[in-house]
């Protein structure tokens, strides 16, 4: 256990309430851009444990239950684990009637920091609640769920125990996975005892494929393979071989079937998990028997399914500076043009707003991957959805004037951190390979920030998710037109206006039937007839529907940043003054509004409703 | 052979015995598993509960003590709801195996209800056939779902289909049969004058009558393997229905099974499947689906076993989709060898002399017709008929029906004044007449099926070990050798579950005295794939050991278990 739960203790030290801050602390200036002394003090350095995590969305909970809250339906972790949902949404109005953004992170347990960033937006948004207009806007016209750790097991296990930069991906339950029939009995061991998995190197002088760097013996530098026309000369052979062999992580062969720290805990993966282009472990790995298989994700389905409000959805991921979105598989084809170009829009912005991020399709740019949660919510579910994947190793030389000949990251490490990334390599008696060293740099290097930029990573990311959920629909009427025909009928021309980039039904959900369509009601009147308007300038050119033009309904909903112009014929009764005009779509706010029926006076055609 | 209890199919028996089975209510049914698995030699389990609450039941069939990774059969029926009748066909095969040899060196498992509530629904009323039990989706996109479901417009206890004139219809009377309809071709000129729709109202007032039923997803379109996105009766993902997803659990739970036999819609051993090739390459990473070459052949000769065992030599109308059904998935996902069965279809007959069913294996549509003589030639002198009609297929069906013991197979069509679509004709067939064999045709057909399984035991994969034997090299150098035979005629794993890996291959641990030395070879080995009859050599060099001392355990999960010592070679 590293400095986590010292860390830790400190900050729940300080009580959960709204007088979350020492009064004797000075306040700094309290300039906008600068910042502002906020409600709930959370240091931004660190990283949390799954329950340090939780404590500190509990403590915004306790300082802003007006907008936030945490969401009674809780799951259960293999290991038995709470899954939380928190709730932020302005204080009127039902959330869940209210579009929304789905936000997670660290479905794989050794991805932690996309936790923080989650924890990051939901204090951002509480502590800029009631003084910046657009969270006001924001909170008053939509929802965020947010969900701290996909995989509280793998972090726990990832935090508690030793670890490398990439193990404890995996969820918790024990798999069989090198198909010996015993289950996880095979995993890397921290043979030195300093709580840290790195990695074992062996001298065997001439026999090595890497030798040492001579400027810095930390390093190891592979010797290139000799080529098969130089075998017959010795002296250049002598010449080429190494004087060490790296031997991989920690560990020991526990099972004794001849290889080491290949059936570790876990092993499988729950971002193959997901329903749309499922394939089974032997197509996809980690995939596990069926869709959903692990408990975390089958909650998640359930959650996400029962809130058919959800119009968009970020998963964090580490690491490697991507905004990622599908199809995963080639195979998929590609995505609907509509909703490409708003993909384009929101990726493209965050191109700009996260340093060397680049905005990439996941198969095509990244590699295959069947069965991810963010090809589910697109492809499944018709949501327009991202894939942070946050950090990148460019970071830590962030000038492009002036970079490096070489990556070394022992510079970064020696004058950054003064050393404190690695571990220096010690001899040690292997009970299989004899007298090795080991060594090499710990698990919060490489894939995680350092201290220090963790709050730059957690806010620029988190101010990805804003941009994206205020791209998610607003609807409003534009403007009504009453005009009278003869025989006491009027035409009533309804002008419905997305203001936002996110249509209200995308492209692929219209196209394939997916959610409830947007419809349009009018009620007050008889209505004879009704449809879509077809041109401004010529009221008769109406796409009349066949039946009930009192109930329109809209697959294709009102497209981003798009006007949607219905039009109606009307036979009011006599001294009927009003309709009332009814706007549902799952992903936008309900509207009912009630329309005059009197005709304007000419001049004024179209009035502000 | 041992058989203590009565065939609930032969139970049920009417006097006539072309008359259809009875298929028992689901009470009667769930009461039956429960006595069967109730037996001395039968365990019955419940492994989840439907949609609709219902339990799932099971009987793992097993005497004796079993070894370790003993193999085990899957038979799965009662997937679907047109295959309601074979769920109690599969307790009568699971009565035949009570006591059998069989059960001495493998399980078999028999789920013989796997879709109760589809099964529940055929006793509904009024009487529908609608095998879709699972969550349903809003078909005519309304933003109103399951508001317009079918319905027994006239009241006569079914729910069947109206014809609705229509001069853009797509159908026509079937010149051979007035009662049936066929497709108008408008290149041979004919004009469609009928609609054919489910029996129901406009509830909505949308101009279509039934065309949005509360449910849609079928439990055996629900698997994961070719699972169909977006279609209504695919369900929303693939195992989402509680049914399919607790089989599936089920399955991937139990890595004892080495093969599944399934009885209901399909078939793969009347028929010859498809195959592919066994290194057919994958397309955009995604492998090809279809039965493997290797596979199809072992298929191949199982089949012909099938046929003489249950003597069934007819699936003309197995249904051929396959995507999201069980036996899909059990392959291609799993890698099981798979066999499926559509025990019964309705035959096609020729003319009204052929009145009764023939036995099974001789079904009137295997007689040429030319042999028996039609009414016209049956009576030369009568007036000459307007130029004969050959009957349809369907029309030999409903022929077929009629003549054995199904005479108001058709309910006819009869006008009725539709309050939403105005006159139509309301009939077709009676629910579920299609579906349901004659008794003589099932009544020893579960004892038959069991046969075959009891041919089938000794034919799984099972590890042995020969010759084990230890050279004396000298100096206390001992060279051991032993054999690992697949002494089965299956291999241990399919063609296609060498690529799935779902299966693990036998691990061999060596177990050495306290004092001896390994000086070469592997502690613990995995051992290769094993073609039926097959066989692997190990080896390993120990040094300061009485071979009698020295163990080799082979373990396996679904292949039993091998244990020696060695013996000295002098």
């Amino acid at each position: 256990m590293g400095p986590y739960l010292s860390l830790a203790a400190a900050v729940l030290l300080s009580t959960a309430s709204a007088q979350d801050t020492d009064s004797s602390r000075p306040q700094g200036f309290a300039g906008t851009a600068a910042g502002k002394a906020p409600r709930v003090e959370i240091p931004w350095n660190r990283l949390y444990d799954t329950d340090e995590l939780y404590a500190h969305f509990d403590r915004l909970v306790a300082a802003r239950p007006d907008l936030m809250q945490l969401e009674a339906a809780r799951g259960k972790s293999i290991q038995g684990r709470e899954l939380r949902v928190y709730v932020v949404s302005g204080a009127k109005g039902d959330p869940h009637a209210k579009p929304a953004m789905w936000v997670d992170a660290n479905v794989h347990g050794n991805e932690v920091q996309g936790g923080e960033a989650v924890l990051y937006l939901a204090w951002y948004l509480l502590e800029n609640a009631d003084t910046n207009p657009r969270v006001q806007e924001l909170l008053a016209n939509s929802t965020f769920y947010l969900m701290p750790t996909v995989n509280p097991d793998g972090r726990s296990f990832w935090f508690q125990n030793a670890n490398t930069a990439s193990s404890s991906r995996t969820g918790q339950a024990p798999i069989d996975s090198d198909r010996d029939g015993l289950f996880d009995e095979d995993p890397p061991n921290d043979l030195d005892g300093d709580g840290h998995i790195t990695r074992m190197r062996k001298y065997v002088p001439g026999e090595g494929d890497y030798d040492l760097d001579p400027n810095d013996p930390r390093r190891m530098v592979r010797v290139t393979p000799m080529d098969q026309d130089l075998r017959g000369d010795p002296a250049d052979r002598s010449d080429r071989r190494g004087d060490w062999i790296l031997l991989g992580s920690e560990g020991i062969d526990d099972d004794g079937d001849g290889r080491i720290n290949e059936d570790g805990e876990g092993g499988y993966d729950m971002n193959r998990a997901w329903p749309s282009s499922w394939q089974p472990p032997h197509v996809q790995r980690g995939a596990g028997p069926i869709p959903l298989y692990w408990p975390e994700t089958s909650f998640i389905a359930d959650y996400i399914l029962g809130k058919p409000n959800i119009a968009a959805v970020q998963s964090f991921h580490n690491a490697g500076g991507m905004i990622l979105r599908g199809p995963g598989a080639e195979g998929y084809g590609s995505y609907p043009r509509a909703d490409r170009a708003v993909y384009d829009s929101i990726g493209e912005d965050g191109e700009h707003m996260l340093p060397f991020y680049r905005y990439w399709v996941i198969w095509d740019d990244l590699y295959t991957v069947f069965g991810g949660f963010v090809n589910w919510t697109y492809e499944g579910l018709g949501i327009i959805s991202f894939t942070n994947e946050l950090w990148r190793a460019n970071r830590t030389y962030p000038d492009p004037e002036n970079p490096p000949s070489e990556v070394d990251p022992h510079f970064f490490d020696d004058r950054m951190l003064l050393g404190d990334g690695f571990v220096p390599w010690k001899p040690y008696q292997h009970p299989l390979y004899g007298e090795v060293e080991i060594g090499g740099f710990k698990k919060d290097v490489g894939r995680v920030p350092p201290s220090f930029l963790i709050e730059e990573e957690t806010h620029r990311n988190a101010l990805f998710c804003i941009r994206h959920a205020a791209a998610m629909p607003k609807v409003s009427v534009a403007s009504t037109t009453v005009s009278p025909l003869p025989g006491g009928l009027l035409s009533l021309e309804v002008l419905l206006r997305n203001e936002h980039a996110i249509p209200t039904r995308t492209a692929l959900a219209a196209s394939k039937g997916l959610g409830r369509p947007d419809i349009v009601t009018l009620e007050g009147a008889e209505v004879l007839a009704g449809g879509q308007a077809l041109d401004p300038f010529r009221p008769e050119r109406i796409d009349l529907v066949e039946r009930d033009p009192g109930r329109l309904v809209l697959e294709q909903g009102i497209g981003g940043h798009s006007d949607l112009r219905l039009r109606w014929i009307l036979r009011p009764e006599a001294g009927t003054e009003a309709v009332t005009l009814r706007w549902t779509s799952e992903k936008s706010v309900d509207l009912e509004l009630p329309i005059s029926l009197r005709p304007a006076p000419p001049a004024d055609k179209e009035t502000d409703s | 052979m041992y058989s203590p209890l009565v065939s609930i199919l032969a139970l049920a028996l009417p006097q006539d015995p072309v008359l259809p089975v009875s298929v028992p209510g689901i009470d009667a049914l769930i009461a039956r598993i429960g006595q069967v698995g109730a037996e001395p030699s039968a365990n019955g389990f419940v492994y989840g509960t439907s949609r609709q609450g219902r339990e799932l039941h099971g009987i793992e069939l097993s005497t004796g003590e079993p070894e370790d990774g003993q193999p085990a059969l899957l038979v799965v029926a009662g997937l679907t709801q047109s295959q309601a009748w074979t769920a109690p066909l599969a307790l009568d095969l699971a009565t035949s195996l009570l006591g059998s040899n069989l059960l001495e060196s493998t399980r078999v498992i028999v789920i013989p209800l796997a879709n109760p509530d589809a099964y529940a629904a055929r006793f509904a009323e009024p009487s529908l056939a609608h095998g879709a039990t699972g969550l349903g989706v809003d078909n005519d996109r309304d933003g109103r779902e399951g508001e317009d479901p079918p319905a027994d417009v006239n009241g006569d206890g079914f729910i069947t289909w109206m014809r609705v004139p229509d001069p853009d219809g797509p159908w026509m009377v079937d010149p051979s049969e007035p009662r049936l309809h066929v497709e108008a071709d408008a290149l041979e000129g004919q004009r469609g004058r009928w609609r054919l729709v489910r029996e129901g109202f406009d509830t909505d007032g949308d101009g279509e009558a039934s065309e949005d039923s509360p449910s849609d997803a079928e439990v055996n379109r629900n698997f994961a393997a070719g699972w169909e996105e977006h279609a209504a009766r695919a369900g929303r993902y693939a195992t989402e229905e509680p049914a399919a997803r607790a089989l599936a659990l089920f399955v991937a739970g139990r890595l004892d099974i080495q093969a599944v036999l399934v009885i209901g819609e399909q078939d793969n051993l009347v028929r010859k499947p498809g195959s592919v090739a066994d290194n057919a390459p994958d397309s955009k990473r995604v492998p090809k689906d279809g039965l493997r070459q290797s596979d199809a052949d072992r298929l191949a000769k199982l089949a012909e076993r099938w046929k003489e065992a249950t003597q069934l030599e007819s699936a003309d109308h197995a249904e051929t989709v396959e995507a999201g059904t069980f036996q899909a998935w059990t392959y291609s996902h799993r890698g099981l060898l798979t066999l499926c069965t559509r025990p019964w279809s309705v035959p096609e007959q020729e003319d009204k002399a052929a009145d009764a069913e023939m036995p099974p294996g001789e079904t009137a549509e295997n007689e040429p017709a030319a042999e028996t003589p039609t009414e016209a030639e049956a009576e030369p002198d009568a007036a000459p008929d307007p130029e004969p009609v050959e009957l349809s297929a369907e029309a030999k069906r409903l022929l077929w029906l009629e003549s054995n013991g199904r005479p108001n197979a058709h309910l006819g069509w009869k006008t009725f004044d539709h309050p939403q679509l105005g006159p139509v004709d309301i009939g077709g067939y009676r629910p579920f007449v299609l579906d349901d064999p004659s008794a003589n045709h099932v009544e020893k057909l579960g004892a038959r099926m069991g046969s075959f399984l009891q041919q089938l035991g000794p034919d799984l994969a099972r590890i042995a070990f020969e010759d084990a034997k230890a050279e004396d090299l000298g100096s206390g150098l001992l060279d051991l050798r032993v054999t690992m035979t697949n002494t089965g005629w299956l291999p241990l794993r399919s063609q296609w579950g060498q690529r799935t890996r779902i299966q693990r291959l036998p691990r061999l641990e060596l177990v050495l005295p306290e004092g001896a030395t390994l000086i070469a070879g592997r502690t613990v080995t995995i051992a290769s794939d094993l073609d039926g009859g097959e066989r692997q050599e190990f080896r390993w060099l120990v040094q300061g050991a009485d071979p009698a001392s020295i163990t080799v355990h082979a373990s396996t999960d679904h292949a039993g278990e091998a244990r020696t010592t060695f013996e000295d070679q002098q």
